[in-house]
C-alpha cells in the first residue's frame, strides 16, 4: 500500500497518525509511505474499508491531494495511490497487479520504481512502450541484456515486489548507536553523530558486498521521548543519503513540538541487507559518494558546454612536459580503463623530475645572450658557442645565475616533415625563476616553467 | 532542544569535516586539515607547484579537483606532487569574462571540493559575492593562482599565501639539473593578525 502526493512539509503529523493505526509503516520519502495491508485490513474489516479510513484520516491533517492504493508490492500500490488521487481508494485484488500495470508508460518504472533513465529510454527505443510489453519479455532475456537493474525492472513491470514489505522482525546484527553524555543541544551535531555512524554502517556493509535497503532511525531525548522510522530504499542507502533521512526525521519530529528536550542517543539500524547488486556504475574503478558527485557534475558540465567542457588527462607518451600527457574529452575517456599510465616505459633522453608545473601551449620566443652580448647557438655535435647570460624576454633583460644544458634531443629523425632536432636547457634566471628553454633552427623558446 | 531550524543542510554538513593536509603543508600555514569552504590565494613565483601541494593529500583522500582556467597546469607536475590525477579534471574558462568564469568555479563546486582556478584581473562585487557564497555552501576549497587580483580581492580570501624566495638545489653553472627547491613562504589569513613565514621543500 503506498500514499502519494503529500507536501513533505507537516508530513510527520501524517507518519504519527498512520503509525497510530498500523505501526509497520515505512517512509520511502516525504510524502510517500508504504505499509503491509494484511494486519490492520483484518481489523478494520476489509482492505477497501482500511484504504477509505486512511484516506480519511490523512485528508484530515493535510489540505494536500492524497492517494491510498492496495496491490501487490510497492510499485504497483504506488502507481494505485496516484490514480487515487483523483478516484477515491483503489484496491487492487490479489495477483492482479500485473494486469494494473499493464498498459502503464515505462516512465512509471522511473518515477516510481527507482529504474534508471537510461534503461527505460533503451527500452522506449527497442519498441517496449509499457510495463505489459516488458513483462512479456522472458526474464532471462531482460536479465542477459540488463543485468540486476534489468531483472528488477521485469519483477516490478510485471507486478511483483521483489523485496515485499517485511512483517517480521528482522535479526538486528547492523546496529550502530552513539549514546551522548551531554543532550545535543542542536539538531546539526545529532546530525552529524548520524553522518559518522552511517559512515560506519556503509563501509562494513559495502566491504562485505552488502547494501542496505531498508534502515530504522530512532532518537531519544534526555526526557525519554522517542522517535523511531523505517526507511525504505529499493536500491539500497547510500551513506549521505541516510544521513538525509536522518535529517528529514529529526526536521519533522522537532517540528511536532514533541522534543522537549535535547537528543541523547542516536541508533541505525540495517533492517534489511540485500546483496549489492550494482546498481551504481563504476567510475574509473573508485566508487565514492565523491565520485558520484563529480560524475554527476561532469555530466550537466558537459550538457552546458559540450563534450569538450569537461577533459580529463591521458598519458600518450614523449620526452617533453608537452607531450607526455594531453586532457581529452571526459566524455569519451573510457571509463574503467583508468586513464593514466604514469612513467611506464621509460622514455630514454625523457627531461629529469621534478617536472614543470606550468606548460606553455605556445613556446615564447627569447634571446639568450653570452657574456659578450652574443646570441648563444648551439651546434650539431651538441656543443653551446658560450655560457648562457642574459635572457632577453620581450625586451627586458634578466641576469642567467644557473643553467644547465644542452640535452639534445632528436625526434622522428626518420620522418622529413614531423623531424625535429631541439636541445634543451634549464635555466634559473635572478629573478627566482626557474625555466625549460629550448633552442631549435638557432632561435630560443621558453617552453615551460617551474612555476 | 536548542533551535532546530539551525539545522544543516545536507550540504553544510558535509563541510563540517575538513580535508587531509600534507604534513609540511600542514606546517607551513599552522592548521591540522584543510578546512572547507574557504579561498585561498597563491603567489609569486613557485606558487603553482605550492597550490598543487596544498591540494594533494585531499586527491589522495578521495576528493575530485577541477582544475579552471589554468590549461597550462603540467600534469607531470601534478603527479610528482602526489595528485592522484585519477580525480582531476580540467574546465575552460575565460579569465577576461568573470561572469563566465564565476559559472564554471561554480558548476565545478557542486561535484569537487576542490578547485583550482588563474583567477580574473578584476571581479565585480556583485559576482564575487556570489561566487563566493555558493562555493561556501557547497564547502568547496577554492584556491587562487597568482594575477593582477585587485587588492580589495585579496583581502577577502581567507588565506594569502606569497612565496617570498626560493632556492633551487642541484643546477650549477653549465652542470647539474633542477633537482628540488625551498619555498619561503608569506601566510596571512582574513581575521587574524600578523603574518606567518615559513618554508617547505618541494622535489
Amino acid at each position: 500500500m503506498a500514499m502519494a502526493q503529500t507536501p513533505p512539509r507537516n508530513f510527520e503529523s501524517v507518519v504519527q497518525a498512520v503509525i497510530d493505526l498500523a505501526p509497520r509503516c515505512e517512509i520511502i520519502a516525504p510524502g510517500w509511505l508504504c505499509l503491509p495491508s494484511v494486519g490492520p485490513s483484518r481489523y478494520f474489516g476489509g482492505e477497501q474499508a482500511l484504504a477509505q479510513r486512511l484516506q480519511d484520516l490523512v485528508a484530515d491533517l493535510i489540505d494536500w491531494p492524497v492517494g491510498v492504493g492496495i496491490a501487490d508490492g510497492r510499485f504497483v500500490s504506488t502507481v494505485a495511490a496516484h490514480d487515487a488521487v483523483r478516484s477515491g481508494p483503489v484496491v487492487v485484488p490479489a495477483g492482479e497487479s500485473g494486469q494494473h500495470v499493464k498498459d502503464r508508460s515505462l516512465r512509471w518504472l522511473e518515477k516510481v520504481g527507482e529504474i534508471p533513465a537510461e534503461m527505460i529510454r533503451l527500452c522506449e527505443q527497442l519498441g517496449l512502450a509499457t510495463c505489459g510489453d516488458l513483462a512479456a519479455i522472458s526474464h532471462n532475456d531482460i536479465l542477459g541484456r540488463f543485468g540486476p537493474v534489468g531483472s528488477r525492472a521485469h519483477h516490478l513491470a510485471a507486478g511483483c515486489d521483489p523485496r515485499p514489505v517485511i512483517v517480521a522482525d528482522p535479526p538486528g546484527s547492523w546496529e550502530y548507536e552513539q549514546t551522548l553524555a551531554e543532550p545535543a543541544p542542536h539538531l546539526d551535531t545529532v546530525v552529524f553523530l548520524a553522518k559518522h555512524l552511517a559512515d560506519q554502517m556503509w563501509a562494513e556493509l559495502s566491504g562485505r558486498g552488502r547494501v542496505c535497503t531498508r534502515v530504522e532511525i530512532t532518537s531519544e531525548t534526555e526526557h525519554g521521548e522517542r522517535s523511531q522510522r523505517s526507511w525504505y530504499l529499493g536500491t539500497g542507502f547510500r551513506a549521505a543519503q541516510i544521513t538525509e533521512r536522518v535529517r528529514w526525521q529529526l526536521e519533522g519530529w522537532a517540528g511536532t513540538g514533541e522534543m522537549t528536550a535535547g537528543v541523547n542517543l542516536i541508533r541505525l539500524v540495517a533492517t534489511e541487507v540485500c546483496a549489492d547488486s550494482g546498481v551504481q556504475d563504476r567510475f574509473w574503478g573508485g566508487r565514492s559518494q565523491a565520485d558520484d558527485d563529480a560524475l554527476r557534475m561532469i555530466n550537466r558540465l558537459v550538457g552546458i558546454g559540450g563534450p569538450d567542457a569537461v577533459r580529463v588527462a591521458r598519458w600518450q607518451g614523449g620526452r617533453l612536459p608537452e607531450e607526455r600527457y594531453q586532457w581529452v574529452s571526459a566524455v569519451s575517456a573510457e571509463p574503467d580503463s583508468g586513464p593514466i599510465k604514469s612513467m611506464t616505459p621509460p622514455w630514454p633522453g625523457a627531461l629529469p623530475p621534478p617536472s614543470p608545473a606550468v606548460v606553455l601551449a605556445a613556446a615564447q620566443p627569447i634571446l639568450v645572450h653570452d657574456v659578450a652580448g652574443d646570441v648563444v647557438t648551439v651546434n650539431g655535435r651538441g656543443e653551446v658557442s658560450a655560457p648562457p647570460a642574459v635572457v632577453v624576454e620581450q625586451g627586458r633583460s634578466v641576469q642567467v645565475l644557473c643553467w644547465a644544458g644542452p640535452w639534445p634531443l632528436e625526434q622522428r629523425w626518420w620522418d622529413p616533415v614531423s623531424a625535429r632536432r631541439v636541445a634543451h636547457f634549464q635555466m634559473l634566471l635572478s629573478d627566482e625563476r626557474a625555466l625549460l628553454a629550448a633552442v631549435e633552427h638557432q632561435r630560443w623558446w621558453i617552453t615551460a616553467v617551474y612555476g | 532542544m536548542g533551535s532546530p531550524h539551525s539545522l544543516l543542510t545536507a550540504d553544510r554538513l558535509l563541510a563540517a569535516d575538513g580535508l587531509a593536509l600534507a604534513p609540511d603543508i600542514a606546517e607551513l600555514i599552522g592548521r591540522e586539515v584543510l578546512d572547507r569552504s574557504q579561498w585561498i590565494l597563491c603567489r609569486g613565483f613557485g606558487s603553482v607547484s605550492l597550490a598543487v601541494k596544498m591540494l594533494t593529500a585531499a586527491t589522495q583522500q578521495g576528493s575530485w579537483l577541477a582544475v579552471v582556467a589554468t590549461p597550462t597546469l603540467g600534469v607531470e607536475a601534478m603527479i610528482e606532487l602526489g595528485v592522484d590525477i585519477r580525480r582531476v579534471i580540467a574546465v575552460d574558462a575565460d579569465v577576461h569574462t568573470p561572469m563566465q568564469w564565476a559559472e564554471r568555479v561554480v558548476a565545478c563546486s557542486d561535484g569537487c571540493d576542490l578547485v583550482l582556478t588563474t583567477m580574473p584581473a578584476q571581479i565585480p562585487d556583485r559576482i564575487w559575492r556570489s561566487v563566493t557564497q555558493r562555493t561556501r555552501r557547497n564547502g568547496t576549497v577554492v584556491v587562487g593562482l597568482d594575477c593582477a587580483v585587485g587588492a580589495c580581492q585579496l583581502d577577502r580570501v581567507d588565506l594569502r599565501c606569497r612565496v617570498v624566495g626560493s632556492v633551487w638545489e642541484g643546477l650549477g653553472r653549465g652542470s647539474g639539473r633542477l633537482a628540488g627547491r625551498r619555498l619561503q613562504v608569506e601566510v596571512a589569513a582574513r581575521r587574524l593578525p600578523g603574518v606567518r613565514q615559513g618554508q617547505i621543500l618541494l622535489r
